[in-house]
């Protein structure tokens, strides 16, 4: 390509020089064309700065809110039409008929499995035990926010109710007994563990937020951790070492970004990060830039590592050369860790909570 | 939003066990990629219900013909060209009522720069960047768009034209005009990144 005589534009549309703009191609190639041609240094700046504002545009956030509306909304109407096609109403009236009968019939042969914790089990043994028990239920189509007497908060989800006695809360720990889905804030109070009952699922914490799901009918429970530490138990092995009553079982860990899930059925406690890890102190700009420029993936990956406080494991002397230029800032952790991982020709998998690369080095 | 974008298998692999009905596969492209959808929606319509609604109206699409669905090495490009073409339908029929703007005029405020203000401000390399996003910011919709797409987004010439159903040449037509435009810009602006923070 013969690129003396070439204005702006022509610089814009070659793709060869977007690669080096970006990517650093070739740029033996580029930098003796730039002495070789002295003529040509305007027009070459101009499409380099050109591009180089085109790739930082300012962008639109997509909030969490509305990312997770638009999946629910995706979610319930390939709920209701699960084929590739959608159905005729007749069609659906059939489907509808044979479900209920289904439900019928399995409601006829269910009988009580005592292994099975239920919210409405946790609640008779917790009015044995305590007075004044108070439920709040969301029978509102909004989240509502509920004030516990230690000036904790809890936001239940529709359909979701809380449970916990005032006495309770004078006493030696605070406990509150939950079915369905909230996010609680608890106030630091170290002398006094917080204790949240679900289903089989027991989550016991000092000061932090974090999210409890445990809808009667799932088969699983989730917690899912914002800030602050968590350690979460099942009901049997609470029982078993007495854990957090003497402050003795740890149970399992839990720091923010990691969530845990419960099989109710086998009672299997899992580890992993959240779906959508969230940058520890987001206003920081120091720690939530990402815009690397030849910048050692070893430092790309300390810097994530301590912006979202999760652990990321590799083969330090098998990456230790190699750089990478990126643009990463707007992006979830999960796709700044494809982008990079598509630099570098490398996979990774969420082992435990934690991200693993596996590179073969840099090439 | 990144530009490591490149064509790999693995996305052939993700798009392929979701044509095959893996919910999963589908969850991921959708956390992989609603970010970029909606960032990319609301510059060519900047209504928020709308983009949301086009976004919506295309994953639901997406699974229900799924089945029928060739395969793909850029999901990215796939979702973005049926993004716009579902902005464009809801669009249509939202104009029918309430007549939204003009397609071709740039959704932004258009702020004035006059010489002064670019002189004063073009101090660092960063302001000077800065300048330009504002100056391209005001360039008419599809030009930016084109200049988006090709540059922000990664996208190759003729992607940028089959997403944005035009043909590869008014697509340089396009960027060219634009460079023009930026050109008033550049005329303030004392190139200093050439020598000193060039590479």
């Amino acid at each position: 390509m013969d690129y003396s005589t070439f204005d702006a534009a022509d610089f814009l549309l070659d793709p060869d020089f977007v690669l080096w703009v970006k990517e650093g191609k070739n740029d033996a190639f580029w930098q003796t064309f730039r002495t070789e041609n002295p003529a040509r240094e305007e027009a070459l700046q101009q499409a380099r700065m050109t591009i180089l504002a085109a790739r930082t545009l300012p962008v639109v956030p997509l909030s969490p809110k509305r990312r997770m509306a638009i999946w629910e909304n995706v979610q319930q109407e390939i709920s209701t039409a699960p084929g590739p096609y959608r159905r005729s109403t007749w069609q659906w009236a059939a489907a509808a008929v044979v479900l209920l009968a289904g439900w019928m019939g399995w409601q006829l042969t269910k009988t009580e499995n005592p292994a099975v914790v239920t919210y409405e089990k946790l609640v008779t043994i917790a009015e044995t035990e305590q007075s004044g028990l108070v439920e709040q239920v969301n029978t509102t189509g909004k989240v509502l926010p509920v004030r516990l007497p230690d000036g904790s908060s809890v936001l239940l989800q529709q359909h979701s109710r809380v449970s916990y006695s005032e006495s309770s809360f004078e006493g030696s720990k605070r406990e509150v007994y939950l079915s369905g889905e909230a996010f609680f804030e608890v106030a630091k109070n170290p002398g006094k563990p917080f204790f949240v009952y679900a289903n089989e699922l027991v989550t016991r914490v000092l000061g932090t937020s974090f999210t409890v799901r445990a809808y009667p009918d799932d088969k699983q429970v989730d917690v899912f951790v914002k800030t602050g530490k968590v350690s979460v138990f099942t009901r049997t092995t609470l029982r078993n070492d007495q854990g957090p009553d003497n402050q003795g079982g740890e149970g399992t860990v839990l720091t923010p970004n990691q969530q845990v899930t419960l099989q109710r059925e086998g009672l299997r406690l899992s580890r992993t990060l959240i779906r959508q890890p969230e940058i520890l102190v987001p206003g920081d700009q120091a720690v939530s830039a990402f815009e690397f420029d030849d910048e050692l993936v070893s430092l790309i990956f300390g810097k994530l590592q301590k912006a979202y406080g999760v652990e990321i494991v590799y083969d330090e002397e098998l990456l230790a050369p190699c750089k990478i230029t990126a643009s990463l800032t707007n992006e979830p952790l999960y796709e700044k860790i494809r982008l990079i991982c598509q630099g570098l020709g490398a996979a990774y998998e969420v082992i435990d909570a934690r991200i693993v690369i596996h590179s073969s080095g840099c090439n | 939003m990144g530009y490591a974008v490149v064509q790999n298998d693995k996305e052939s692999g993700l798009w392929l066990r979701f044509t095959n009905g893996d919910a999963e596969a589908f969850a991921e492209i959708y956390e992989n990629y609603v970010g970029i959808l909606y960032n990319y929606g609301y510059h060519i319509a900047p209504d928020a219900p709308l983009v949301q609604d086009a976004i919506q109206e295309l994953f639901m699409n997406l699974w229900q013909t799924r089945k029928n669905l060739s395969a793909t090495t850029s999901i990215k490009y796939y979702l973005f060209r049926s993004l716009r073409r579902q902005i464009h339908r809801l669009r249509e029929t939202a104009e029918r009522y309430d007549a939204l703007p003009d397609t071709d005029k740039s959704p932004f405020l258009p702020y004035t720069l006059s010489a002064e203000t670019l002189r004063i401000e073009s101090e660092t390399a960063e302001e000077q960047i800065r300048n330009l996003q504002k100056a391209l910011l005001r360039l008419p919709a599809r030009q930016i768009e084109a200049i988006r797409l090709r540059f922000f987004e990664g996208f190759e010439l003729h992607e940028v034209a089959s997403i944005m159903q035009m043909n590869e040449q008014s697509v340089r037509n396009l960027i060219q005009r634009s460079i023009r435009k930026l050109r008033q810009v550049f005329d303030f602006l004392p190139l200093l990144l050439t020598f000193c923070n060039f590479l």
